[in-house]
């Protein structure tokens, strides 16, 4: 019903439009962005300027319907470049910053899983939003190409290289005595 | 570890970074979001007002490369094909009317810096968004003071008229008046050199700026700088800082008269020469060394 209501080109409608498919998908947005992040802070800083871009340029959308994916892809493009800003700053900061509320997995070894942080730290911010993408909310390649607003194909092949390095850092931390 | 450990292992570390519910705060902040100022909503606007204009400048920028690019020269009347000997320097030869649409050009000129700044402003690669907002209009700036500076000058060359008579204008500059009849032809020879930091191709006379100049010509030995020893001419390139000896013909006109004390006459303080710089062509004002007097009779009505 939401999906297929009109957007009304006065302001004040499209500021009730706006909202309404905001909070509608707030939640979806957040939770993705603080997967990628690893930071809910993080997550809602990011989260809060998809939010401002995409009321910038609500007026371009055309077709309500399409509102979740494009403003989760907003939020993808917001959490990228956060993931990138992060690869500029001075080593250390990810250690002195790290990932709020981590839930324990008592199914896995806690070195284990570690070593999986720390390889899914090391991943390209382009790497570790497929990865996310793929793992967590479990999108197929289609979804994730539409999200991410590249080829399928280029999804594959980050979605390979990303598990390729992923299996490389294990090893090595396995390895190491 | 195997692929479906390291997947499950995945999902299970993932999953763990997921907060749950946003936070109220986060709620709160992205309700009130509609409610700031819509600057970036004007912005976009401007933004499609930018693309045109950088579609405009496209369209002007190949029209000029493909209007102004050297091709063959059409031959002036007079002007003889290679292998045989010059041509004299006789009425309608060397004249060249500029063909680049300079008004369109300077439009977009002051449009481009800002559509780029605009532009820019969207972009979400930081080394993208300093190309554009920098580069862009650092290239416009160095291209539109290739384009609208001097880059033909005297500086230094010789120079001659005849026949004439040198007479003090009281500010230092010579003043030659013209010794001539109705209808005569003279000739002004002055050296022309490159005053810009670009190679300048010197393209001929325009004649559309006084309608007193009715063909150029060149002087080929430098030992003879004469302007009756003056051939035909030929478009010359000239790289930063080169000269070139040329000989301006004009027509003194109908109402050109023995110069008096009490006859009005024309000066002449610059000569028209249409050069091409990167494929532009304009007419640039090369200054004299001295003013050229044309005396001419009182209340006489030109054809």
């Amino acid at each position: 019903m939401l999906a297929t209501r009109t957007i009304d080109r006065s302001v004040t409608s499209r500021a009730e439009a706006f909202s309404a498919l905001t909070d509608c998908h707030l939640d979806g947005a957040y939770r993705m962005a603080a997967v990628i992040l690893a930071s809910q802070l993080e997550a809602e800083d990011a989260v809060h300027d998809a939010a401002v871009i995409a009321w910038q340029s609500f007026g371009q959308l055309r077709d309500p319907a399409r509102f979740e994916a494009w403003f989760g892809r907003i939020v993808v493009n917001q959490c990228r470049d956060r993931l990138r800003a992060r690869r500029r700053r001075p080593v250390g900061w990810l250690a002195a910053d790290p990932p709020d509320r981590l839930i324990p997995d008592a199914s896995e070894p806690l070195a284990a899983r570690n070593a999986l942080g720390r390889a899914l730290a090391v991943l390209e911010p382009d790497e570790l939003t497929v990865v996310a993408l793929r793992f967590w909310r479990d999108f197929t390649l289609d979804q994730i190409a539409e999200r991410v607003g590249i080829p399928v194909g280029t999804v594959k092949s980050r979605l390979h290289h990303a598990l390729g390095r992923l299996r490389t850092a294990i090893q090595v931390e396995e390895d190491r005595p | 570890m195997t692929d479906d450990r390291l997947e499950r292992s995945l999902f299970d570390l993932l999953g763990g970074r997921d907060p749950g519910p946003p936070p109220e705060r986060l709620r709160r902040a992205v309700a009130a979001v509609p409610a700031l100022p819509a600057r970036r909503d004007r912005f976009a606007r401007l933004a499609g007002l930018s693309r045109l204009a950088a579609a405009a400048m496209l369209v002007v920028a190949v029209g000029i490369v493909l209007q102004g690019r050297p091709g063959p020269t059409p031959p002036a009347p007079g002007v003889k094909p290679a292998g045989t000997s010059p041509a004299p320097l006789e009425p309608g030869t060397g004249l060249v009317t500029p063909a680049a649409p300079v008004v369109p050009v300077m439009i977009v000129f002051q449009v481009i810096p800002a559509a780029a700044i605009l532009v820019g402003w969207r972009l979400r690669s930081r080394i993208g968004r300093r190309a554009v907002v920098l580069l862009v209009p650092a290239l416009m700036v160095g291209y539109g003071s290739l384009a609208f500076t001097d880059v033909l000058g005297f500086r230094g060359g010789a120079s001659q008229v005849q026949p004439a008579r040198t007479e003090d204008d009281g500010d230092g500059v010579p003043l030659l008046v013209m010794l001539v009849e109705p209808g005569d032809l003279f000739r002004i020879a002055l050296t022309v050199t490159n005053v810009s930091a670009v190679p300048v191709t010197l393209r001929g006379l325009d004649p559309d700026a006084t309608g007193m100049f009715v063909g150029l010509g060149l002087l080929r030995d430098p030992q003879v700088f004469d302007p009756e020893a003056a051939v035909a001419f030929q478009p010359v390139e000239l790289p930063p800082g080169g000269q070139v000896d040329v000989v301006a013909l004009l027509d003194a006109g109908p109402c050109a008269t023995d110069p008096g004390p009490e006859v009005g006459g024309i000066i002449l303080e610059q000569v028209p020469l249409v050069s091409s710089t990167f494929g532009w062509e304009r007419t640039t004002w090369v200054e004299l060394p001295f003013r050229v007097k044309v005396p001419r009779t009182m209340n006489c009505a030109e054809p």
